[in-house]
């Protein structure tokens, strides 16, 4: 008897699974909104927590599994609301996001202060897969809803001897019961060397799945930079400053033998307190094992060449 | 007999995570979870076992001491699963993972060191090897206090880079209560 002869397919003709995954949610979408068209009339409200996606460029789709939207708005870290990972999503709600504002300011030839709904309209928003490492070892799939920061930086003009990025978190003592607590040294401040801030991969993120931020997630605003360790992209910012001098990150400052001032994904180099050669997949079974970590969260093909020269044993 | 109220504490944190799977679930990291709760619920039992002696006296309650073997080994087992958890699901069961692990991270090691008096204690938890032991056995079961203060130092140097020391100070802050207490009220 003969084997069974399954039909081959050319690698190239199989749908990438964030293709054929994105449809369903399509689908999907599209059916709840025609549920939500007939019954208008009981609820004649728009939905306010969408936001229109103008874009999903190829060149950031990757081919992991997205978490699911769940874990990804009830897993976070989040100090401000506390240290727990269901903290914040259990207390952030209270925080008002409008009026919300953020002061771009520093070396630059343009300084302002915008108002949120109009970084909104700064340039269209794409909807970006990307991979999340946490310093913790854990990672995650998911969809970012934003555009490139260097439409905001642009806008700003920065000075030609401007070297750096410093972006400050939202302090607010009354809806953040985590601040009277001193683990970091509040507000949270990160930063970005000028090229790492200006590479189209760095991105400023106003939603996810599709839809506005939750707040557990760094509403109305964030960053993204997926080639470093989660605490790099800092959430609900309100200030960013443009510098000529490096800024002191609220982690290295609060813990310089673990966490550097580039916190760049390296499983070359091992936190204090763990390895980095590896991660857990949020969402995969309990039973899975762990899946290697790539240098630069696997972007290496897009910003290694920022790095040229460097020790990044040293400059960790 | 046992008193059935300490066999529940010491049954409680097992049976809550069997109820959270097969309800809502452990959250988005379940191994996370449980390498955390089960550390937690090891030292929180170690205390527990120190604390019952206490208790039976201010109770006059002289009872309840028999539970201290319960409590030992419950602490015991819930640090054996958070060892096998750290096993499996920080080092893939790899010798050589979990050999580097212990070397280059002391909050590991002290980890490590601190479950070798729990699993002596454990072996030797017996009637026979109470009776075998004699006086010795006493002596021996004051290793308590070694696996106590090793797991407070290890929780420490695991949140010591966070800054939030609020639960190991709590835990260590008991122990040394405990130990007053003892001390004064002879």
């Amino acid at each position: 008897m003969g084997r069974l002869r399954l039909p081959t397919l050319p690698a190239s003709e199989i749908t990438p699974e964030p293709c054929w995954r994105d449809r369903r949610r399509w689908l999907q979408q599209a059916g709840a909104l025609t549920a939500g068209a007939l019954a208008w009339p009981a609820f004649a409200r728009p939905d306010d927590t969408a936001l229109p996606v103008a874009a999903r460029p190829p060149e950031y789709m990757v081919p992991q599994r997205l978490t699911s939207e769940r874990d990804v708005t009830t897993y976070n870290n989040f100090y401000e609301f506390g240290t727990e990972k269901d903290d914040p999503s259990r207390r952030a709600d209270r925080m008002p996001l409008r009026p919300w504002t953020v002061e771009v300011t520093g070396a630059v030839s343009r300084p302002r202060t915008f108002d949120v709904d109009d970084l909104l309209k700064l340039a269209p928003l794409e909807e970006r897969i990307y991979r999340l490492r946490c310093v913790e070892g854990w990672s995650m799939v998911i969809p970012w809803l934003g555009y490139s920061l260097h439409r905001l930086l642009d806008a700003v003009e920065p000075l030609g001897d401007a070297r750096y990025v410093a972006f400050t978190t939202a302090l607010m003592p009354e809806y953040m019961p985590g601040v009277s607590r001193p683990i970091l040294d509040w507000p949270y401040v990160e930063g970005l060397r000028m090229d790492e801030a200006m590479h189209p991969l760095t991105m400023l993120v106003f939603g996810v799945y599709g839809k506005r931020l939750p707040a557990q997630n760094g509403a109305p605003m964030r960053l993204a930079v997926p080639w470093k360790y989660g605490f790099k992209s800092a959430k609900s910012l309100v200030r960013i400053d443009v510098l000529r001098d490096r800024p002191f990150t609220s982690w290295e400052v609060a813990a310089p033998r673990e966490y550097g001032f580039y916190g760049n994904v390296n499983p070359a180099v091992p936190h204090p307190r763990w390895s980095q050669a590896s991660e857990r997949r949020i969402g995969d079974h309990l039973f899975a094992p762990r899946v290697p970590t790539q240098p630069f969260n696997g972007y290496g093909g897009l910003v290694a060449s920022l790095y040229d020269g460097m020790d990044l044993r040293q400059h960790y | 007999m046992q008193p059935y109220g300490i066999v529940l504490f010491a049954l409680w944190p097992a049976l809550y995570w069997t109820g959270r799977a097969l309800g809502p679930g452990l959250g988005a990291d379940p191994a996370a979870y449980l390498l955390k709760s089960s550390g937690w619920w090891s030292l929180a039992l170690l205390l527990a076992t120190l604390l019952l002696p206490l208790l039976a006296r201010a109770c006059r309650r002289p009872g309840w001491l028999a539970g201290r073997r319960v409590l030992g080994l419950a602490a015991f087992s819930y640090a054996a699963l958070h060892l096998l958890g750290w096993a499996w699901w920080e080092c893939n069961f790899m010798p050589a993972w979990m050999g580097r692990d212990i070397v280059q991270r002391p909050f590991v090691l002290v980890g490590v060191l601190g479950f070798a008096p729990l699993l002596l204690l454990a072996l030797t938890s017996t009637a026979g090897w109470k009776r075998r032991l004699g006086a010795w056995w006493f002596r021996l079961h004051r290793g308590i206090h070694v696996a106590a203060v090793l797991s407070v130092l290890h929780f420490w140097l695991l949140r010591e880079g966070k800054n939030d020391l609020l639960e190991p100070a709590l835990f260590g802050g008991a122990l040394v209560l405990l130990w007053v207490v003892r001390r004064c009220w002879r």
